[in-house]
């Protein structure tokens, strides 16, 4: 009795919703639901024009690049500090300011990116009083523009707190230090300790988060719409975009692109749950 | 030299945005090119006083976060008991989807079916919607509950003749509190930070604090949207303050 509750339960708000979401979208991109007055009858144009389409395309290798590059870069800063952290952490325990970082929405931190780095910005006037620019129009542009630097600082800034954190975690309880210690007693680089010693405990350890951060990123939604260019959006944007369009002929390109995404996800997933229980039996 | 001073750069860094935002959230305006906005006061209680602004959506934004948290929580939690049987990594996998999908597009997808439920643009309809997030996340959390220990201690229970439902309750519920606590958090923060899929299922009828701070940010009315982002931001700092410290290893 339990397991079945349980067992309805679970289909009622877990697979139900990605399922009866996805054939949805499948449907309508197949041309199998009318939209409006249209009658339902089986087309591939739209699938063809999405991947025709040069600007849809860009859209999700924009998207894989800015989330692999920001995962990258807060990777990247978090490994950096870790090792003149560790030094000056006697203890097991991190001060509370280190968490703050995790208490920030992406909205939220979308508007301090905004009020940071736009033109009018806190750094742009701290350059005007150093005397290094003119005025506010000489300031980079680095909100709305074309490349998406505020959005792909935003990113990083949300993520290396969170990874800095990980990171300490695990060479803490690893006790890096010690085999640290060991390592370059036995005569090992600086260079070779940190190939062979801290990125396999920090950073292979803590793969399958990396990884789920990643799918967050592919996923970014208020921070470039706030933050982003019009040239190239990221897929959640693009595809709210064409099924909020007027036009009844984009909403099913909008559909399959997102039933695209959805299965993309699905089996970038599937390689998270091997990864994590390979983990778990390990 | 540079090392010496990492921690406290990095202090600086964390606390600039919330230094930022509570400067500009407590300004009159702010003039190109000074640094410092101009204090006002007034423009504070003005925000508190009115009824469409400031307090309104803080209190929506707390009911839903409540309600989304526990009622996920509670479920997931219920749920997660499958995992005792064999189809453990098929349910973990079914639940990462709408765990990793952008909520705006899972959103979008199911949005027909709630205008024809008539849950698009309700409370109902938003909360409805977070739950088919926050109850995977649950779920996944519960995953490493369900070890060697608890699964004979779920056997032992059973020799002794509880039901399923006393064993969870009575067995395994005070045992998995703490972890039930840390969800229930974690959702609270969820619901309380979630942007597209709120904005997507409510149609901007609900509007809480998210909703808010974009509509200010996009306005460029930077004192308000600033107003709106302290509000946000304020719960989770003081309980960083309350907590102070944090055990990040066992030795």
């Amino acid at each position: 009795m339990t397991r079945t509750l349980a067992k309805a339960l679970f289909i009622l708000f877990v697979v139900i919703p990605s399922f009866l979401g996805l054939s949805y979208a499948l449907g309508v991109s197949f041309g199998l639901i009318g939209l409006g007055n249209g009658a339902p009858s089986f087309t591939l144009s739209h699938w063809e024009v999405m991947f025709s389409e040069g600007r849809l395309m860009k859209s999700i290798g924009y998207t894989i690049l800015l989330a692999a590059s920001a995962i990258a870069g807060a990777a990247l800063i978090a490994l950096g500090l870790l090792s003149p952290l560790l030094k000056r952490m006697p203890g097991n325990t991190l001060p509370w300011f280190y968490f703050v970082p995790l208490g920030i929405p992406p909205i939220v931190a979308a508007f301090f990116t905004f009020s940071a780095l736009a033109n009018t910005g806190l750094l742009s006037r701290i350059a005007v009083k150093l005397g290094m620019i003119p005025d506010a129009s000489s300031f980079p542009i680095l909100i709305n523009d074309e490349l998406g630097i505020g959005v792909w600082l935003t990113h990083v800034m949300l993520a290396f707190p969170f990874f800095l954190i990980l990171f300490l975690s695990s060479a803490k309880t690893q006790e890096v230090h010690r085999l640290r210690e060991t390592a370059s007693s036995l005569g090992a680089s600086s260079a070779y300790i940190l190939r062979k010693v801290i990125r396999p405990i920090v950073i292979r350890k803590n793969a399958p988060l990396l990884i789920i951060w990643f799918i967050f990123v592919l996923g970014t939604y208020e921070i470039p719409l706030l933050l982003g260019g019009q040239k190239i959006r990221p897929v959640a944007l693009v595809i709210i975009d064409k099924m909020r369009g007027y036009s009844l002929a984009t909403i099913p390109e909008g559909y399959a692109m997102s039933a695209f995404y959805a299965v993309f996800i699905m089996a970038l997933s599937f390689l998270l749950v091997k990864l994590i229980s390979r983990r778990y039996d390990a | 030299m540079m090392r010496k001073y990492t921690p406290w750069m990095l202090m600086l860094f964390f606390l600039a945005p919330i230094l930022l935002i509570t400067l500009l959230a407590f300004s009159g305006s702010w003039v190109y090119p000074s640094i410092l906005p101009s204090f006002d006061s007034d423009r504070w209680m003005e925000f508190l006083g009115s009824s469409s602004l400031g307090i309104k959506p803080f209190l929506i934004s707390t009911v839903l976060a409540v309600l989304v948290s526990l009622l996920s929580a509670s479920i997931g939690f219920f749920t997660s008991y499958l995992l005792t049987g064999k189809a453990r990594n098929w349910l973990l996998w079914l639940c990462l989807i709408p765990f990793c999908t952008a909520p705006v597009i899972l959103a979008a997808n199911f949005q027909y079916f709630f205008i024809l439920l008539h849950l698009s643009a309700s409370t109902v309809g938003v909360i409805i919607a977070q739950l088919f997030i926050g109850v995977p996340y649950t779920f996944l959390l519960f995953s490493t509950y369900w070890n060697e220990e608890q699964l004979t201690m779920d056997t032992a229970a059973k020799t002794l003749g509880a039901t399923p439902f006393t064993r969870l309750l009575r067995v395994h519920f005070p045992a998995a509190k703490s972890l039930f606590t840390i969800a229930v958090i974690q959702l609270f923060l969820f619901s309380w930070f979630e942007y597209g899929m709120t904005q997507y299922i409510g149609v901007g009828q609900l509007k809480t604090l998210t909703v808010e701070v974009f509509k200010y940010t996009q306005e460029g009315n930077t004192t308000v949207a600033a107003l709106a982002s302290l509000l946000l931001i304020l719960p989770p700092f003081i309980a960083i303050l309350v907590i102070r410290k944090v055990r990040i290893a066992h030795a």
